[in-house]
Parts: structure tokens; C-alpha cells; sequence
């Protein structure tokens, strides 16, 4: 049998890309800002939506979401309590989300005119910072009690976060670390992103976020209603 | 963590490389993988091993090229080389302002087929 030298020259995760790209060209069409928010499991991902989906409601963004989890539907159980339009996948042990995956899930909204999707990402500082899945914006979920280590230890998440929340702020009088503690971790990092602070205690505090959320959109499909 | 999806991509792309060119069979499968990619190299050769049963790559060995993670400061202008990603400092001025120059890759650069 003849030996064939043959040159292939391909990035391992080209597939995933391509269908990343293919996913943002849907999610542009329907006119959907797209967010992938990661963090470790517990740090208030799940929290985070529960509270800001009904302001932005009341902002006339209502958004779709998306739920990654390893086991269970107990996420999504959470988020259509609050009346969202709300898809669960489970990876069966996958550590991270896909591209293809994200767009079975997709298929199944019944889109009316919502305007923000926000994917939850499987609870995992590095592996879903290597798979990109059409979003516009990453954004890094940090909660106080996991320490001020976390950006310096998974490095790549929080250098390419557009935006890094910090949550449960409320219980920082109980730790030996102070909110400066954070921001100088976070901004050793990330020069330029912004970085929030919030805490499901003060409703006021996500505010902020969901105008940095809408200015997102504005800045993509235009302020024309 | 996430190895088995790359193997999975591997074996996928390769195969249909293959088939291209008229293979059946796979002999080498040659990759060059970054330091600041998220990969485990040892866990992706065993995941190669268990995974390539059963198809053309049953017989395959991976070849795994490694290259630096290279980061270009900022702030002093030096570039430093590292081998594992444990860090965005500048070893020379210490300051976190880094790019990541390369070293991200994870490509498949050839196969050997018959």
C-alpha cells in the first residue's frame, strides 16, 4: 500500500467556530443580543437572571435564555417561574457548552419579540472559555466567596470578559476581603471592562448592568424601535 | 476536561481528510497545540488511545507538537516565553498589561494515510 503525506492545515475546533458564526448570523437576523455568561458553579449565574430578566422586562428588552447544565432542569425551572421563555440543555457530563448545541436549543423558542438571549454556561472557569458559540458578548460571573485569586488563576476568561460582575457583595462584611481586593485582581487583567457589583439583597444594584446590557444593544441594531 | 470533544473533533476532521483522498486508513495523526490553549496533553493522547477504536484511526499514533505561549508586554515592550499558562505577568517588569502574542493554536497540521 502506497503512503499518502497528506497536509490538512485545520484548527481542531474550526467546526465549532463555523457554526458559532452561523449562530450569530441567526441570532442577528431575529435581532437578539447575545450574551454567554460563565463562571463557577454556584456564583450566582441563575441568581443573576431570576433578577434582571423582570427589569428588563419592564424596559421593553424581553429576553430568552438559554440553560447549560451538566444534570438536571432544576435551572430552568427557576428561570420560566419568572415567565422567561427558557430552554434546559443537558451535556450529559460535557464540561462546557457548543455551538451545535445552542442551536437545537434555539430551534425550540417560539421567538415573538424578545431582544436579548443570555446563555448560561455549565458552571467552569476554563473549558467554556475555549468554545465560542456565536455570542456578542462574554461575560465573567465572580462571587466574593470564591476568593480574589480566581481572575489570576483562570487568567484567560477574565482577560477577554467584555464585562466581569461581581456577586453576593452583600456578605463581603463577613470575609477578610474587601471590594478593592477584587477590582485591583480583576483589573490586573482587564484594563478597560466594566466591573459590577451586585447583590440579590439590593435590587438596585443591577441597575447598572442592565443599562450597560441595553447600550449593548443600542450599539448593535441601532436605536430605532 | 474538555479532551474528548477535541479527540471527537480529531477523528472527525481527519477522517474526512481521508476519505478525500481516497485513505482508508489512518497511520499518524500530526497536531501542534498552544501552552495557552486549555489542553492537557497527556489527557488527550489517552483520550486518543480509547477513542480511536474502531475507526480509521485504530491504528493511528498522534504525534503532538507543543509550542510556547508567548506574551508581549505592554508596558516594558519584552516578549516572554512560557511553556504552561500559569500566568499573565511580564516575568522582566511584572506588570499584568500583557497580549497574548500566540500560542493559543490547536491545529492539525497532517496525516499519514494509506
Amino acid at each position: 500500500m502506497e503512503l499518502k503525506d497528506i497536509n490538512v492545515n485545520i484548527p481542531i475546533l474550526s467546526k465549532n467556530i463555523k457554526e458559532g458564526e452561523n449562530n450569530k448570523k441567526i441570532f442577528e437576523s431575529k435581532k437578539l443580543l447575545t450574551i454567554n455568561l460563565i463562571s463557577s458553579p454556584g456564583s450566582g449565574k441563575t441568581t443573576l437572571l431570576e433578577n434582571i430578566t423582570p427589569i428588563l422586562n419592564e424596559k421593553g428588552f424581553s429576553s430568552l435564555v438559554i440553560e447549560g447544565d451538566i444534570a438536571t432542569t432544576r435551572d430552568a425551572e427557576r428561570i420560566n417561574k419568572k415567565d422567561i421563555k427558557c430552554v434546559q440543555i443537558n451535556t450529559h457530563g460535557i464540561c462546557h457548552l457548543e455551538s451545535k448545541m445552542i442551536r437545537k436549543a434555539f430551534e425550540q423558542f417560539n421567538i415573538k419579540n424578545e431582544k436579548i438571549l443570555f446563555i448560561e454556561n455549565v458552571g467552569n472557569l476554563v473549558c467554556p472559555a475555549e468554545f465560542y458559540l456565536g455570542e456578542h458578548e462574554k461575560v465573567a460571573i465572580l462571587s466574593v466567596t470564591e476568593g480574589e485569586d480566581k481572575p489570576e488563576k483562570y487568567p484567560l476568561l477574565f482577560k477577554e470578559a467584555s464585562c466581569i460582575l461581581l456577586t453576593k457583595v452583600d456578605l463581603l462584611p463577613f470575609l477578610d476581603l474587601s471590594e478593592e481586593d477584587f477590582i485591583l485582581e480583576i483589573r490586573k487583567l482587564n484594563k478597560n471592562s466594566p466591573i459590577f457589583l451586585v447583590s440579590k439583597k439590593d435590587k438596585n444594584s443591577y441597575h447598572k448592568f442592565v443599562e450597560w446590557l441595553i447600550q449593548k444593544y443600542f450599539s448593535i441594531f441601532g436605536e430605532a424601535q | 476536561m474538555h479532551e474528548a470533544s477535541i479527540v471527537q473533533e480529531i477523528i472527525d476532521i481527519t477522517t474526512e481528510q481521508a476519505k478525500q483522498n481516497n485513505a482508508h486508513k489512518i497511520l499518524e495523526v500530526e497536531i501542534t497545540v498552544g501552552a495557552g490553549a486549555m489542553i492537557e496533553t497527556d489527557l488527550l493522547a489517552s483520550a486518543f488511545d480509547i477513542m480511536k477504536g474502531e475507526t480509521m484511526l485504530e491504528e493511528a499514533v498522534l504525534k503532538i507538537n507543543k509550542v510556547n505561549l508567548k506574551l508581549h508586554c505592554l508596558n516594558c515592550g519584552k516578549i516572554s516565553e512560557s511553556d504552561k499558562m500559569v500566568s499573565m505577568e511580564c516575568p522582566y517588569c511584572h506588570s499584568f498589561e500583557t497580549i497574548i502574542e500566540s500560542g493559543r493554536e490547536m491545529l492539525i497540521n497532517k496525516i499519514i494515510a494509506e
